[in-house]
């Protein structure tokens, strides 16, 4: 019994819904990603295997290290971030099984949701660490940008996911996840009890405008992809990694690409029972930020940090005390 | 450690952001610039000197070379300072032709800075439908000389090809296709606040500055500098058709930007009207022989006045031929609008001018610790290099 309890567990995390899926399903949506972005520009864009290609041929090069690198933090970084993206991944609580039924994998507990802000935080710390271990000025420079970006904007997005958390009264997705199941995806819910019910889904849209907003430079999506601008610091913090190093990079990318878009739909558009509707969601998330890429060029990193702070910072206060009020039942 | 906290950042002489190998040397203080050094020469192809060896006939093609963007206008002041040698008049058929010509070279030029412009400040889509609209451009160029990138339509006394009414008409269709996606072109500059965000009031160049660096073309236009050399010294059928400069006075990148949105407008009307007026004749002179001499002769290519002058010594091979890229006189001025920017605007205003490096490049050597400066010799170079690998 213990036995096929550890095997269904290694099973669920290695294979799925861990690692392999999240791996193929992430792959996938960054090549949706790409095509779609190739489509809206009138280019043809790249086959399904793109992303498979590219790592293979990362995995298959040869890892430089700079002489005048700091080693250890050189090599540190990516494995840093890998593995940061992999414990979010764990936690995520994912709809198992095709056909309709309540059967979530997941390994999370209470307050899951400020461990995973951290650790998707830790991913850009590990890119900063990662440009400031090379003695390059791109890289220097890329990681200077990455900073004042991530303190732009990681407030906010704290401020967005746990407005959600709030409003549910639990920081625990898979509580969230449930909740949902129950009362129908977040933004569009109405509190019964309240006489201002109808302002709800507004503030449930501010909070997710916020969210969106704040993972874009997690995505390296523009307006939002100063730090790695590649017409004025080549590659940013990155500028230095080659082979396998900079493949591990790539990789915690790709399940970035499955993390985010899964982190939005369990947030603002869950109550799924099967895994089919719960993936077109996460693509239909992932158009959204192709739109938003496609449509917008790059801001300069002063202009962008003071978006931040300008627009969505109070923006996210409005959508944190609204939501608040709404799960205190104030109003 | 040192009070002083800038570093070295280089753009170039391989950068994503340059199309060609050159090197900005670039001191900032975190992203603020303080200085800033320009180094060219790493793309050296010793066009002027092949010149001296080759016939003149020989030279246009040569001359088409010079630059992968602007063949067309090398080959007409070319052809044009020879003719100005030997003395002949084109028919005016040919005149036309090749206001034609180099109009639509102009709108492939502008379409194509505009493209990297955009990439540069990162709007990709935008970036990928000039370019898609730039096609069309090319296929015209295709229609009126047979050829996309290098013409080969240029020979002294004329034009090699002439233009039936027939194409004339496709032209004018195609035309219309291009107008309507310039519209839109502004459509989408105009409307998006990002835009006007990362282009407007950055690498300043005030009208005192723009001409203490002597910058021509329109970069000089968008410092309130009145000059155009199809205007000033009207050549080909410029003066036979209404057009106008514009002019901006806000010296800054969206100037430039402006300057050469307007400059396409007023190509297409251009190109309407030449054709509308095309006088019937004869599309080409022949030329006998290349008397002694010297001529010069100036055109305004799309980055500006393009100045050729060629002594000749009586063969049908020219002693001196020399070239005067407008790059040559921008690029200069890239340093005094830099200062005290941002990093993050060093590409878009490098771009600004849009530079040229492949028709720019000379080899002179500057040694700081003997303070003089010498041209490599060929000769020299070879010396040099031999003794490197021994």
């Amino acid at each position: 019994m213990v036995i096929q309890i550890t095997l269904e567990l290694l099973l669920s995390i290695l294979i799925y819904p861990g690692i392999l899926f999240a791996f193929i399903v992430g792959s996938l949506f960054w090549w949706e990603f790409r095509k779609l972005r190739a489509r809206f520009q009138s280019r043809i864009g790249p086959p399904w295997y793109q992303t498979f290609a590219d790592l293979i041929k990362l995995f298959a090069k040869e890892t430089i290290i700079p002489a005048m690198a700091n080693k250890f933090i050189f090599v540190f970084a990516p494995i840093m971030a890998l593995s940061s993206a992999l414990v979010v991944l764990w936690l995520l609580p994912i709809p198992v099984s095709i056909l309709p039924s309540v059967s979530i994998f997941t390994l999370s507990f209470y307050g899951d949701l400020i461990l995973i802000i951290y650790l998707l935080a830790m991913i850009e710390a590990a890119e900063i660490l990662a440009g400031f271990s090379t003695p390059s000025p791109y890289a220097a420079i890329g990681s200077s940008r990455k900073v004042n970006l991530v303190i732009a904007y990681e407030l906010p997005f704290a401020l967005a996911s746990i407005a959600v958390a709030f409003h549910v009264s639990s920081l625990r997705l898979s509580d969230i996840f449930t909740y949902q199941i129950s009362n129908g995806p977040f933004i569009l819910e109405i509190p019964s009890n309240s006489s201002f019910g109808f302002l709800a889904p507004v503030f449930h849209f501010i909070t997710f405008a916020v969210f969106i907003i704040c993972v874009l430079p997690k995505l390296r999506i523009k307006p939002f992809d100063i730090p790695e601008a590649e017409c004025e610091i080549v590659a940013g913090p990155l500028t230095e990694y080659s082979g396998c190093l900079l493949g591990i990079f790539e990789l915690a990318n790709v399940f970035k690409w499955f993390i985010i878009p899964a982190l939005t739909v369990i947030l603002f558009f869950g109550g799924d029972l099967t895994i089919i509707t719960f993936l077109i969601k996460c693509a239909l998330v992932v158009f959204l930020l192709t739109l938003l890429e496609t449509i917008n060029p790059r801001y300069r990193i002063d202009q962008g940090y003071k978006f931040y702070f300008k627009y969505i910072l109070p923006l996210a206060i409005i959508g944190f005390v609204g939501e608040t009020l709404f799960a205190l039942g104030v109003i | 450690m040192s009070k002083n906290r800038s570093f070295i950042v280089p753009i170039g002489p391989y950068h994503p952001a340059l199309k060609e190998a050159e090197y900005f040397k670039v001191e900032v203080e975190g992203e603020r610039i303080i200085d800033a050094d320009i180094k060219v020469g790493y793309n050296h192809r010793g066009i002027e000197k092949i010149a001296m060896n080759r016939t003149y006939w020989r030279d246009i093609f040569l001359f088409e070379r010079v630059c992968g963007i602007c063949s067309g206008v090398h080959t007409n002041t070319f052809c044009q300072t020879v003719e100005e040698l030997v003395g002949v008049e084109i028919p005016e058929r040919a005149k036309y032709l090749r206001t034609i010509m180099l109009e639509l070279e102009r709108l492939h030029s502008h379409l194509l800075w505009f493209g990297v412009g955009l990439h540069i400040i990162g709007f990709d889509t935008l970036f990928m439908h000039v370019w898609r609209d730039r096609e069309i451009v090319q296929d015209i160029l295709e229609m009126l000389t047979g050829n996309r990138v290098n013409y080969g339509y240029n020979k002294f006394g004329g034009v090699r090809r002439d233009l039936s009414p027939a194409l004339a008409k496709g032209i004018n269709e195609k035309l219309d296709s291009l107008e309507k996606a310039l519209g839109v072109l502004l459509k989408e500059l105009t409307s998006d606040p990002l835009i006007f965000a990362r282009v407007k009031e950055i690498g300043i160049l005030d009208k005192n500055t723009a001409k203490k660096y002597c910058v021509v073309g329109p970069t000089a236009r968008a410092s309130s500098i009145a000059i155009d050399v199809r205007k000033d010294d009207p050549y080909d059928a410029y003066d036979k058709i209404e057009w106008s400069i514009s002019v901006y006075d806000s010296c800054d990148v969206l100037a430039r930007v402006l300057v050469r949105y307007d400059e396409m407008v007023e190509s297409v009307k251009m190109i309407r009207q030449a054709l509308k007026d095309l006088p019937e004749g004869p599309i080409s002179v022949e030329i006998e022989e290349f008397p002694e001499g010297i001529a010069m002769s100036r055109c305004e290519a799309p980055r500006g006045e393009l100045f050729y002058f060629i002594k000749s010594n009586g063969t049908n091979i020219p002693e001196r031929v020399k070239v005067r890229t407008p790059s040559y006189m921008n690029i200069p001025s890239v340093k005094p609008m830099l200062i005290d920017e941002t990093l993050a605007d060093v590409p878009i205003i490098l771009a600004s001018v849009d530079p040229c490096f492949a028709c720019t490049d000379r080899v002179v050597v500057i040694d700081n610790r003997k303070n003089k400066e010498y041209v490599v010799t060929f000769e020299k170079l070879e010396q040099m290099f031999r003794r490197k690998k021994r």
